[in-house]
């Protein structure tokens, strides 16, 4: 009988708390505590909230950094940190009516840390525009999330849908190209050189399959034939085998997408160890040979061709490079110079305004202002948010002090995401993988 | 602790818990939140660990199966019903595969089979991109419009990690839990008095397994994301440690747990970059205390200051607060 | 299917089971003995790598390097077993538990301390280029981790079999008791013995570094290789392991080649039907 009670009761109170909790989920808690529907820092009214107001102090604009400070990529978080503070210390955080102030989170290289720590920027700390992260997954995820708050997202990521499938307003790929948009170029240069055939070799990952997408939808698209694909997975520790197989294929060259982390270098030392190098000429993606990976294989990387958007070689970004050298002590690599330049990309746009823009105005401001004076050349923005701008053919060679660094052999200027191809059409196809490879 | 101590402590949680969304900011909110749907991953390794001393090193492998079932259906059009309808299929196809790889298994051996197994989840999901969108993930799920306003999220979420609590409970006290903590004690005699163990274990997986799949919903519900790391190592392994640091067999464990860990790995890790040193530590700290129970001696020294009624004898050997 | 293209990966196979075998046999030694499944053996890994390239880098010997990381990872081994594995000896589940502990601080602080960039041995000292047989040319490096390796696993069998030592390990490993009441400090035996593994996974970090490049994953990565070779050869043998991880070698390089799909299904399927067939291994025993 005491068990029947017992039950009694404990049915009563679940059926109380139950009720109750029904009850409050009708009950929506305060606006300023909810923060993310309705930021105080924003658009609709005329930012009478805030405490100063313009013209007589400046109008304080937050951004938000999201930068992989920890975990698998936390050598990329130091280099995007590095080149953000870089460029603010250098050209001050006033500009025109606003102060800039600059809060930084880590996303620890995982999308889930992403998304939170987005979340607590905009409802926390009421950023105005976010910069980062980096990793697709985690690019794709806080877009989406930041586009609903309609908060402003530089992208630095290079994930295709970005600015394709996934293109929303509020989303401006300031600090990278496009995935397959950088490999374009390398498919028809490989055809001008002479290269019928080739066999290909990528991470069998988004990026892996939009850097081969790219590299071989050209080279087909110019004449050439692709033999062989071969994928292998992101976290593969021995890439001997397809090495190996790459030896045993008669191609005229081979092109090699990576991811950028140790896959690259396990790439490049494998294909030095079963002379793969000396055989066939290769030519990889932007990551294959990005700093990190050239500082930590050596000299097997000298003479070894890629191709991208960044040459820390080459002739226009010499100053920045010789600043960043001087203050860090290594020469900067792509996720560096990528968040420098969204930093000049903001203070252009921001120079001429001179009220708080909206989440939409902002961006619309950044695409239409002078982008001349940009690291990355002569850029544009096309009507998806995406960069239009130069993509270089580079070699590795060694400098004078003996560092080795990239250089521009080739430079094929305004480089769409869509290369010669028609948008529409290019969209309404899947996108690419491992099925739609480009051919 | 007496019955009405133990009373006014919830009571006062349960007032916390309901507070929370009318005085705390959203992103508090939202932490909470986490903590609960984490929580309930929580709650499913803590049956094995409390019921049958099994510790499992791959629950967040059905977690994410059922995680990312509910995705794929929902980028496929499904309606919420026919999303749930494929999350609960890949549940229950998870739990058995890992029930039946694990039910001959104890130990060492059945923290090896789970890893694996959680590893071969890790593995579909990062390789088979096609559907699951591979490293990139799977973004766009969206929370039924019921419940879609944060606060009212995480409400849900509070029901259902009461509810599973509940249920939890209840088995425990039923004769099947009775029976779970005699294969616990001691196999050979549970076989020698005639009971099918492998049955029993298989059976504890399976449930566990429900509860780590309705974790795996509300957890994409919370992200509206998802992608490989749901099911990796880490994710497995951070789901142990919570159950060890909150107490592991204890009902509260999971939620006392879940709070630490997330408390560390989100609030903490914006002031403090070593992070993943600090909750390492306390991991280790938190077993060998209680292994060496040290945990019991500092109860012992705080009672003797306290000069209040003699405590109550409980005979019970169910899953107690 | 060329026999050039076979002969590369079944070379290939066998080059990274050798680094398996480093790996999975101070794994399995310290379970056969001890019972206790060392989920930092992977931590110990990495420390042997990252202190290896580290004395590489300064003091361009690859040979240094080696022997740097297999002291660090002993020293490192030995701290955890006094200071912290102590305090749960005998509790299976405890030991594990704290061994999941040790290797989240070790990765963390390893991430902290040499950052977490793609980092690999330079080279410096060790065997490069490569040996060619006909138009058959293969990297020497490889050969050369065959080579070691085999030459561990005959020394580590002559230790086992042929010295005192080696019996008071296998007597430790067949009755815990007995050896003990023998009057056998079976502390200090199961120190060393860990110790020794720990060295042995030092090693096989610093020789790893020369071949794949490092990141604060590969000790997680290296685990889980380790934890599939010692269940499928047999917990506690030393052959079991070797067996084991040739297999498992060879299987990852052609399932690379021909099935890229499924390449974690291949190398865990075998390890999970083993533990429910055969759960004592190949060549393992019974408690």
């Amino acid at each position: 009988m005491r068990l029947a009670q017992r039950r009694a009761r404990q049915l009563t109170i679940c059926a109380a708390v139950s009720s109750v909790l029904l009850a409050l989920a009708a009950c929506a808690p305060s606006e300023s505590l909810a923060g993310d529907t309705d930021p105080p820092a924003s658009p609709s009214d005329d930012g009478s909230q805030s405490p100063a107001e313009p013209s007589a102090e400046a109008i304080e604009l937050k951004v938000g950094v999201l930068a992989p400070m920890t975990g698998f990529v936390s050598a990329i978080g130091t280099d995007l940190k590095q080149g953000w503070e870089m460029f603010w210390d250098e050209h001050g955080t006033s500009v025109g009516a606003f102060e800039i102030t600059t809060v930084l989170e880590d996303d620890a290289s995982s999308p889930e840390t992403a998304l939170s720590k987005a979340q607590r920027l905009v409802t926390e700390e009421k950023v105005d525009v976010v910069l980062g992260p980096v990793l697709a997954n985690q690019a794709l995820a806080v877009a989406d999330y930041l586009a609903r708050q309609e908060v402003p997202n530089l992208s630095m990521s290079s994930a295709d849908d970005v600015t394709q499938r996934n293109f929303s307003p509020f989303v401006l790929r300031t600090g990278a190209m496009a995935g397959s948009q950088m490999t374009f170029p390398g498919g028809q240069w490989a055809y001008e050189e002479g290269y019928r055939t080739a066999a290909t070799l990528c991470v069998d990952y988004a990026f892996g399959w939009e850097s081969c997408g790219g590299f071989v939808s050209a080279f087909v698209d110019a004449g050439g034939e692709v033999t062989q694909q071969l994928w292998y997975p992101g976290d593969a520790s021995d890439l001997s085998t397809y090495v190996t197989q790459l030896l045993n294929a008669d191609v005229d060259v081979i092109f090699a997408g990576t991811a950028g982390g140790t896959d690259s270098s396990n790439f490049l030392r494998s294909a030095a160890d079963f002379g793969l190098l000396d055989k066939t000429p290769v030519l990889s993606n932007c990551c294959t040979l990005d700093q990190a990976i050239i500082q930590d294989v050596g000299d097997i990387s000298l003479g070894v061709k890629s191709v991208s958007f960044y040459t820390e070689g080459a002739d226009r970004v010499a100053d920045f490079v010789a600043k960043f050298e001087e203050r860090y002590g290594v020469i900067p690599s792509l996720y560096a110079i990528g968040a420098y330049v969204s930093g000049q990309m903001l203070v252009a746009a921001l120079e001429d305004l001179d009220a708080k823009p909206s989440g939409e105005d902002l961006v619309a401001a950044m695409k239409g202002a002078d982008l001349s004076g940009s690291l990355w050349g002569d850029v544009s923005f096309d009507e998806y948010n995406n960069l239009v701008g130069p993509v270089a053919i580079r070699e590795v060679v060694a400098r004078e002090d003996g560092k080795l660094w990239n250089v521009v052999i080739e430079e094929i200027p305004d480089v769409s995401q869509f290369w010669t191809f028609d948008p529409a059409e290019f969209l309404d196809s899947p996108p690419f993988s491992t099925t739609r490879t480009g051919q | 602790m007496t019955r009405t101590r133990r009373f006014a402590t919830l009571g006062a949680l349960g007032a916390v818990a309901v507070a929370l969304p009318y005085v705390a900011p959203s992103y508090y909110v939202s932490v909470a939140t986490l903590v609960l749907a984490s929580a309930v991953l929580a709650v499913a390794v803590n049956m094995l660990v409390g019921e049958v001393e099994l510790f499992s090193l791959g629950h967040a492998g059905i977690a994410a199966a059922a995680a990312y079932g509910l995705a794929w259906a929902s980028g496929q059009g499904f309606d919420h019903g026919g999303q749930l309808g494929v999350a609960a299929l890949m549940t229950l196809l998870a739990s058995l595969v890992y029930a039946l790889i694990s039910m001959r298994t104890t130990g060492v051996f059945f923290l090896m089979v789970t890893l694996a197994a959680g590893m071969v989840c890790f593995g579909m999901a990062y390789r088979w991109s096609s559907v699951t969108g591979g490293d990139n993930g799977i973004t766009g799920i969206r929370r039924p419009e019921l419940f879609g306003e944060y606060w009212q999220f995480y409400f849900f979420v509070l029901l259902v990690f009461l509810v599973v609590t509940f249920a939890v409970h209840r088995l425990s006290v039923s004769p099947l839990g009775l029976t779970l903590r005699g294969v616990r004690d001691s196999q050979t005699r549970m076989q020698s008095l005639g009971y099918r163990v492998a049955g029993l274990k298989f059976l504890a997986v399976l449930m566990s397994g429900v509860v780590a799949g309705v974790a795996g919903v509300v957890l994409v519900w919370h992200h509206e994301f998802i992608s490989p790391a749901f099911a990796g190592f880490q994710a497995s392994a951070l789901a142990l440690v919570m159950v060890v640091l909150g107490g592991a067999g204890r009902l509260y464990g999971p939620l006392v747990g879940a709070a630490l860990v997330v408390l560390i790995q989100q609030v903490l890790s914006t002031y403090v970059e070593r992070w993943p040193t600090v909750l390492g530590v306390l991991f280790v700290l938190a077993v060998i205390v209680v292994q060496r129970g040290y945990h019991e001696r500092v109860r012992e020294a705080l009672r003797r200051r306290r000069p209040t009624a003699p405590r109550q004898v409980q005979v019970s050997t169910s899953t107690e607060g | 299917m060329d026999a050039m293209l076979v002969g590369q990966l079944v070379l290939n196979g066998l080059s990274f089971g050798a680094l398996l075998f480093l790996v999975a046999s101070g794994f399995t030694l310290v379970f056969g003995l001890m019972r206790i499944s060392n989920l930092a053996h992977g931590a110990f890994y990495l420390v042997g790598a990252y202190v290896a390239i580290a004395t590489v880098v300064a003091t361009g010997n690859f040979w240094l390097g080696l022997i740097a990381g297999a002291l660090s990872a002993a020293l490192v081994g030995l701290v955890s077993e006094r200071g912290l594995l102590r305090q749960v000896r005998g509790k299976e589940m405890p030991e594990v538990l704290v061994t999941v502990g040790i290797s989240f601080v070790i990765a963390d602080l390893l991430l902290a301390t040499f950052g977490g960039d793609p980092k690999s041995i330079g080279l410096a000292g060790a065997p490069s280029g490569s040996v060619s047989v006909g138009e058959f040319a293969y990297p020497a490096y490889r050969l050369f981790i065959i080579g070691v390796t085999v030459l561990i696993g005959i020394v580590m069998m002559v230790l086992q079999n042929r010295t005192t030592l080696g019996a008071v390990v296998r007597a430790g490993v067949d009755n815990r008791e007995m050896t003990a009441g023998v009057g056998i400090n079976v502390d200090r035996v199961f120190t060393g013995v860990f110790v020794f593994g720990s060295a042995l996974a030092g090693v096989a970090g610093a020789i790893g570094a020369g071949l794949l490049s490092l990141n604060p994953n590969s000790g997680t990565e290296m685990l889980l290789f380790a934890m599939v070779v010692v269940i499928i050869g047999g917990l506690g043998s030393i052959p079991g392991a070797a067996i084991g991880a040739a297999l498992i070698g060879v299987i990852d390089a052609f399932a690379k080649a021909y099935l890229p799909e499924f390449s974690y299904f291949t190398v865990f399927a075998p390890m999970a039907l083993v533990l429910v067939f055969r759960p004592y291994g190949l060549l393992g025993r019974p408690a």
